[in-house]
């Protein structure tokens, strides 16, 4: 789905100013009396501003955010940190206190701190995206109300009345459709919200219709200002859902998740020689 | 003539803690970079102004606020905790190497250095024919949550007009 830009969405709002204008005018020429069109059109600015109020958010700062984020990813995935492969056969053949201690604390379990890095910058990368399609889903919803507004208002003629166009909103489980599966083959440590795989990401249940219409240019405009507000209040929902998986994201990861304790040869590796010996048969 | 088994176990451990693992610390110390930079004009991000939603006459004024979204926090704090957990970890590799190497170095008598050292000259002259694996020249700075952004002004063209954004540093 492409961007609704603030341009595209201005549009869409002076379409819909126009269109009511029109049907006024219509409604209001009685022989040689007519409307002042210039006039009337300065009267419904407010409505152009009702469509590019969904242009205030800012998804291409999400996307760059995202971005950085993609490359904290692609440090992550490098074959270099496979390296630790070749460091845990070296360290292996090493005894004594020091030694052990680095390669049961350290070593060992470094696969899987670095997966639980891995996947928190996917999960973080995957919030992004989630919010990001929230403000995409939202405009694209304020255009298809723009458009059925615009319909509604040719209809009306100098009797009023038109309309009764609905539209289900495409912004109700944005948060949801993001939902991945963390790439590991094998089990998570921890349960992420948005990448785990689990249908632990609330989603409403249906999708509220919005419906464009009414009996007079009053009815019909309100019906198209409720049909707004019930695309914020849907963004917001989907905001909150979104907020909540992040949360229990932070509940569900332990420092233990992320990080190592300091490994005890980095304590003066100096005199720790002695407990950090040679291999056997090596030096004897 | 020094112990060749003593010189391979040194070797070893030179090449774990001179070059895998600082290697592997550039990688963390790159993706905590990154992750710091995911958080330049964070707020930005997630700010928006909002119709207030209910019943009304259609010309009312439209109640609106700017409000970080309730997404803005948990993000902040899942993503801050991303960036000091890799930075952790790059500064522990980096120092694990050091300490390795000091160990290594405590090991070697006078032959046994001499023959090391030769070992290094020769496989740096290897290197680029076989592509083996030397140090890494550097390894970037670990970057904390409350440090600074560095921006760098980035001038691009679309045809002879120029467009200037800032960006982070990586």
């Amino acid at each position: 789905m492409s961007r609704f830009t603030a341009g595209a969405l201005r549009a869409k709002g002076n379409d819909v100013r126009d269109a009511l204008t029109e049907a006024l005018a219509r409604m209001f020429s009685f022989g040689s009396m007519t409307l002042d069109v210039d006039e009337v059109n300065e009267a419904f600015g407010p409505v152009v501003e009702w469509f590019t109020r969904f242009a205030d958010s800012d998804p291409e700062r999400l996307e760059a955010m995202r971005d950085s984020l993609r490359h904290t990813t692609a440090s992550l995935k490098s074959p270099d940190l496979e390296k630790i492969d070749t460091v845990h056969d070296t360290v292996a053949a090493w005894r004594g206190p020091a030694a052990d201690s680095f390669f049961e604390n350290f070593v060992t379990p470094f696969g899987r701190i670095h997966q639980n890095h891995v996947e928190l910058s996917m999960e973080l990368d995957a919030a992004l995206t989630a919010a990001i399609t929230i403000i995409d889903n939202g405009r694209h919803d304020a255009a298809t109300v723009a458009d059925n507004a615009v319909e509604m208002f040719n209809a009306m003629d100098s009797g009023g009345g038109g309309g009764g166009l609905s539209m289900a909103l495409t912004i109700v489980g944005a948060v949801a459709g993001v939902a991945g599966t963390v790439a590991t083959g094998g089990t998570a440590a921890v349960a992420w919200a948005l990448i785990g795989g689990t249908a632990s990401v609330g989603a409403a249940a249906t999708a509220p219709t919005a419906t464009i219409g009414g009996n007079s240019l009053e009815e019909g405009l309100e019906s198209v200002r409720l049909a707004l507000a019930d695309i914020h209040t849907a963004m917001q929902e989907e905001e909150v859902i979104l907020a909540e998986a992040l949360l229990s994201d932070l509940s569900a990861v332990s420092s233990d998740d992320l990080f190592l304790p300091n490994p005890v040869i980095l304590t003066n590796p100096g005199s720790r020689t002695g407990e950090f010996r040679l291999p056997a048969g090596v030096g004897d | 003539m020094p112990d060749e088994n003593l010189v391979a176990a040194l070797d070893d451990l030179w090449k774990a803690g001179a070059i895998q693992l600082p290697h592997m610390a550039v990688q963390y110390a790159q993706s905590n970079r990154d992750a710091h930079n995911a958080g330049w004009r964070e707020s930005e991000g997630f700010d928006r102004n909002m119709i207030a939603s209910g019943r009304g006459i259609w010309y009312e004024a439209l109640k609106t606020s700017t409000t970080p979204s309730p997404v803005a926090e948990p993000f902040q704090a899942l993503r801050q905790l991303l960036q000091q957990a890799v930075g952790h970890t790059a500064e522990q590799l980096e120092a694990s190497g050091r300490a390795l190497v000091i160990i290594g170095e405590s090991y070697a008598d006078e032959d046994t250095a001499t023959e090391l050292e030769i070992l290094r000259s020769e496989r740096y002259d290897a290197a680029p024919e076989y592509d083996l694996d030397t140090p890494p020249e550097e390894i970037p700075e670990v970057r904390d949550v409350d440090d600074p952004h560095v921006t760098t002004i980035r001038l691009e063209f679309d045809g002879i007009v120029p467009s200037v954004t800032k960006v982070p540093t990586r």
